[in-house]
């Protein structure tokens, strides 16, 4: 057999995708195991049948990757929703907060519009990449190493506790919140521009007259550009008070509205506790904002409450689920 | 889509594991590759060259198989053959397998 023939090119096609001390005896065996197809087949055509055989055996890629027993995957099943959500998380709110820190940044080093723009495409088009690109590196590597340690099972186990606390919000109230988010926009861009643009103007005793700002200018210390974005930034993270208070005060609007209420009105899913508690005594106004610790205290006394109930104990009255019927 | 292609493709993850099974079973006698492949063919185990041969070696690897170079006949070959360990793991597969079977046709005059 000629060093060139087709089985000795797809044996060494096939090993040299293999760990190197296998090649040697991988290769031996393919080479048997070829020849032996080939003769049982009958040949009189020895070529064609060879050509046939090597087909049939198919992509020498696939093959080796069998032998070494490698995931023809970059990403497995089992690591690819943690993925996704990772890159979601990265590119929804890392991307947009580093973008628009380098846009202040150039706003404060008093360039121009244009300049800003150029700016926020660069960081867009290079940090955007990076954000891709890193976490796929890192889960591909952590992929191949599981598969190495021949992890097949899970190896954290799902509980129900796992479940986010709240109920995904309903859409319609959509729209609320844009209109509160371009509220706080243009209070933020009219205290901007009354610095920039200073609209007041002021006459002097002597007639002459000069612009001034509406807010005391020492109030414009270095620091407010640094407080202007915490303010944006503290004001996005806030949950939307409107809602939270819907939720607690009319659970049931919301069991048969919301998508999750859908399937808990059916008996498909549990309704998280805190939706099916009765209204608190006296009831609260509308206060507008929210104090966020309130809401993660309240968040964690509701986790700490739905641990009791697993754990089987009784639970003061008042605070049992309701019949499923509600 | 048709039955008949969805019976194929249902038919094909039916079969995956058993093909490990029927090795561990046949491999009692040493058998080289392409043997046990005819083998198999002919006791109506239908499986491809390119998914049996890696799976020798992965067997191999795991510890269930063993296997030995024979050069006494005019081209060498290497033979497998059960290990102590795939004896047991076979022993314990069959269980499983019996199990399955008798639970499918217990439930399948079951429900008519």
């Amino acid at each position: 057999m000629s060093a060139r023939s087709l089985t000795n090119r797809y044996v060494h096609e096939v090993v040299r995708r293999v760990p190197a001390d296998q090649r040697h005896d991988l290769a031996d065996e393919l080479r048997t195991t070829i020849a032996d197809t080939i003769e049982a087949r009958g040949a009189d055509d020895r070529d064609a049948t060879e050509r046939e055989v090597l087909t049939e055996m198919g992509d020498p890629t696939q093959l080796a990757a069998r032998y070494a027993d490698r995931p023809l995957a970059l990403i497995g099943p089992e690591l690819y929703s943690r993925y996704v959500r990772l890159l979601a998380i990265l590119l929804t709110t890392v991307l947009p907060v580093v973008t628009v820190a380098f846009v202040v940044l150039d706003v404060l080093d008093n360039k121009d519009l244009g300049a800003a723009i150029v700016t926020a495409v660069t960081v867009v088009f290079t940090l955007g990449p990076q954000l891709i690109a890193w976490p796929t590196v890192i889960f591909a590597i952590v992929e191949r190493s599981r598969h190495r340690r021949g992890v097949v099972a899970h190896d954290s186990t799902w509980t129900a506790d796992d479940l986010p606390d709240d109920l995904p919000e309903p859409d319609r109230h959509g729209a609320a919140a844009c209109v509160w988010a371009l509220f706080d926009a243009l209070l933020v861009g009219l205290a901007v521009r009354q610095h920039i643009a200073k609209p007041y103007r002021l006459e002097l005793a002597d007639g002459s007259s000069r612009q001034m700002q509406v807010l005391n200018s020492d109030l414009w210390s270095g620091w407010i550009w640094p407080v202007l974005v915490g303010l944006c930034g503290a004001r996005g993270a806030q949950p939307d008070p409107v809602r939270r208070e819907q939720v607690e005060r009319h659970p049931r609007h919301l069991v048969r509205r919301g998508p999750g209420g859908v399937r808990a009105a059916a008996g498909l899913d549990p309704l998280p506790p805190h939706l099916l508690r009765a209204g608190r005594p006296g009831g609260r106004e509308r206060t507008g904002l929210e104090d966020p610790g309130r809401v993660l205290h309240r968040r964690g006394v509701d986790r700490a409450r739905r641990r009791r109930e697993a754990g089987g104990q009784a639970l003061p009255r008042g605070t049992r689920s309701p019949p499923a019927d509600r | 889509v048709t039955p008949e292609e969805l019976i194929l493709a249902q038919a094909q993850e039916l079969r995956r594991g058993t093909v490990v099974l029927a090795c561990l079973a046949l491999l009692e006698q040493p058998q080289y590759g392409y043997a046990l492949l005819e083998t198999l063919d002919t006791a109506g185990v239908a499986v491809d060259g390119n998914t049996l041969y890696p799976l020798l070696r992965r067997l191999e690897k795991q510890g269930l198989l063993r296997s030995e170079w024979n050069t006494e006949e005019s081209r060498p070959r290497k033979f497998y053959r059960v290990s102590p360990e795939g004896a047991q793991v076979r022993a314990g597969l069959m269980r499983e397998w019996q199990s399955l079977v008798a639970a499918v046709s217990r439930l399948s005059k079951e429900n008519g």
